[in-house]
């Protein structure tokens, strides 16, 4: 009985001994089942711990959409193409759709699914997460004059407890300086030369700086949608369009000092008014080969995904519509009849057609004499 | 004797309409060898024009040096480059004779080059092609020109794929693949600006020997 007790005791023992190994290795955060991320924050080869981050669900996806829900449900974000994973949308879009959601996410104060900190290693680990699509953006990092600047990252979860990912985050380190910088937001409108008649004439701009909200600014073809500011260094801005002109997309993108905000014209259909929706979802398990994928970007993130089986999910979709409280004022454009008569093209051409009519006609006409002269010589 | 001046009268008309004919004729026949002679006038002095435009448009031309396709590092680049409305090289037109061109035309298949001018009228399509609409970095560049043999009278002959090179006022050429003949009415200018970037970068036209339509070639951006 006494053995048992020591054996007991020394059993607990070794599983904290275990437990706080194992926690050295990496923080965990969340549940243990389900799919799990690792974050490797590294730059220029060297660890970078302590850094921040926080994880949220967005929404999932099915085999022809990507479906946002709850904070995220509505939001009309600029992705790449919608019926395929992730991993075939360019780097460029991938990294623009993270920091756009991520803008909504601070700006909206949507609620975090979990946080985690870096380790020595630079490595954070989610653990526990359902198939879907998610989240996850650090904060900015501070030690001395030295800033790092860590980008969202956007990824999805697909094979349960199978899918295990990795993400290299890519971390920009930034020296601040002394002096004040110039700081601007450009506000730019893209597809939509055919229908320029859906722009809005002004937007208004919320600018948040170290991520709490600090002002309004109204863009427009006064200003060439553009507004400039200066400001000393030290602080890390972002710009939101409060409100996005209705058949539009909006991407943020930015290098520290400029601001760009891109609305794309992607007129709302039927099928996408899959923006809107709330979803309730079943899945049926599909075997498929073991893969491994990844999306390699010459300066953003990389990410690989290794699991035996994943899932595609039939979705049945409960439509709950949603309505803006707030207008954007439309202009209007009046348009010309593309096929409307009455627009000759120059004259490009020589004065040939007269050449066989004058010919045939002089020739006729002599033919003619000749026939009289004939006639008169015979009489 | 009434019947014998019938037959007078009779024969001084039939003298009459012989030689009204005779006239008329050789007016028409004269007339038709003019309008030969001056089109073959024009035709040649269009050409040779052209070709002198293109001699001195050449020797002005800047060497052009591709730019570095590396994408940029360290500092932050210029995030709005990409969205700025484009600077178009080609309203930096070279002045030849005080007349801007904006490059000159190659159509390698035809074995012709050709200056082409900023703007479009009457007296410039004489001398060569003319910008009509658009521009070449917004790919809705529409150039016109004569049915000179020595412009662009041989368009017809162009096949799908054949090469188009533009070369800008800034030296830089532009390869260009033909993707259709078509004909376009002459009354239809929308038509022939319609589907610009998307289904076709540049337009050449010219008009049919009738005049009534437009022989067009579409072409679009090939790799460079």
């Amino acid at each position: 009985m006494k053995r048992q007790k020591y054996l007991g005791a020394l059993f607990c023992i070794l599983a904290v001994i275990f437990w706080c190994v194992a926690g050295t290795i990496c923080p965990v955060s969340a549940a243990n089942t389900g799919g799990s991320l690792t974050l490797w924050c590294v730059k220029d080869d060297n660890a970078v711990s302590k850094m921040h981050w926080q994880l949220y669900r967005v929404g999932h996806r099915s085999e022809k959409d990507y479906i946002f829900e709850d904070g995220f449900a509505g939001y009309r974000a600029t992705l790449g193409d919608r019926t395929k994973p992730m991993p075939e949308w360019d780097a460029e879009t991938l990294s623009s759709a993270a920091e756009t959601l991520k803008i909504h996410a601070i700006a909206n104060e949507l609620p975090k699914l979990a946080e985690g900190i870096t380790d020595d290693k630079g490595c954070a680990v989610f653990s526990g997460l359902e198939d879907g699509l998610y989240l996850v953006w650090g904060d900015i990092l501070k030690t001395g004059n030295t800033t790092y600047i860590p980008s969202a990252v956007f990824f999805e979860i697909s094979g349960g407890s199978d899918a295990v990912l990795n993400a290299y985050p890519k971390i920009v380190l930034r020296t601040l300086k002394e002096q004040s910088a110039d700081y601007s937001v450009r506000k730019v409108w893209q597809n939509d030369e055919d229908q320029p008649w859906d722009r809005a004439v002004s937007i208004t701009v919320e600018r948040y700086r170290d991520n709490v909200y600090y002002d309004s600014l109204t863009l427009s073809e006064e200003n060439d949608w553009t507004y400039e500011w200066e400001e000393k260094e030290g602080h890390e801005w972002f710009v939101r369009e409060k409100v996005i002109p209705e058949n539009y997309t909006v991407a943020y993108k930015d290098n520290h000092t400029q601001y760009l905000i891109v609305n794309t014209y992607s007129p709302t259909t039927d099928d996408s008014s899959r923006e809107t929706q709330v979803t309730t979802a079943t899945t049926d398990d599909h075997a498929y080969d073991t893969q491994t994928t990844a999306v390699t970007d010459q300066s953003s993130d990389v990410m690989t995904s290794t699991h035996d089986e994943r899932s595609t999910t039939d979705t049945s979709n409960t439509v709950i519509s949603q309505s803006s409280t707030e207008q954007t004022t439309t202009q209007t454009v009046t348009t010309t009849d593309v096929t409307s008569k009455g627009d000759d093209l120059p004259q490009t051409g020589q004065l040939w057609w007269p050449v066989p009519i004058l010919a045939g006609g002089g020739l006729l006409l002599f033919g003619a004499g000749l026939y009289l002269r004939k006639k008169k010589d015979v009489k | 004797m009434r019947t014998h001046e019938h037959e007078k009268h009779a024969v001084n008309g039939s003298h009459a309409a012989m030689i009204c004919c005779f006239t008329l004729g050789t007016v028409l026949l004269l007339s038709a060898l003019f309008l030969v002679l001056y089109n073959l006038h024009a035709d040649r002095k269009g050409g040779e024009e052209a070709e002198s435009i293109l001699a001195e448009m050449k020797q002005e031309l800047p060497v052009y040096i591709p730019e570095s396709t590396e994408q940029p590092t360290g500092e932050a680049y210029d995030l709005y480059a990409e969205y700025e409305e484009p600077t178009i090289p080609e309203t930096e037109a070279l002045l030849i004779g005080g007349k801007p061109y904006i490059g000159y035309l190659s159509i390698p298949l035809l074995g012709i080059e050709l200056p082409v001018a900023a703007d479009w009228s009457y007296p410039a399509l004489k001398t060569s092609p003319c910008r009509y609409s658009g521009g070449l970095y917004t790919d809705d560049l529409i150039i016109a020109a004569h049915n000179y043999a020595t412009h662009f009278g041989r368009l017809r002959e162009l096949h799908t794929d054949d090469e188009l090179i533009f070369t800008d006022a800034a030296g830089k050429p532009h390869r260009f693949r033909v993707t259709s003949i078509e004909e376009v009415p002459g009354t239809a200018a929308p038509v022939m600006q319609s589907g610009a970037g998307d289904s076709w970068d540049l337009t050449l036209f010219t008009c049919t020997l009738s005049g009534q339509s437009r022989v067009t070639i579409r072409a679009e951006r090939a790799e460079q």
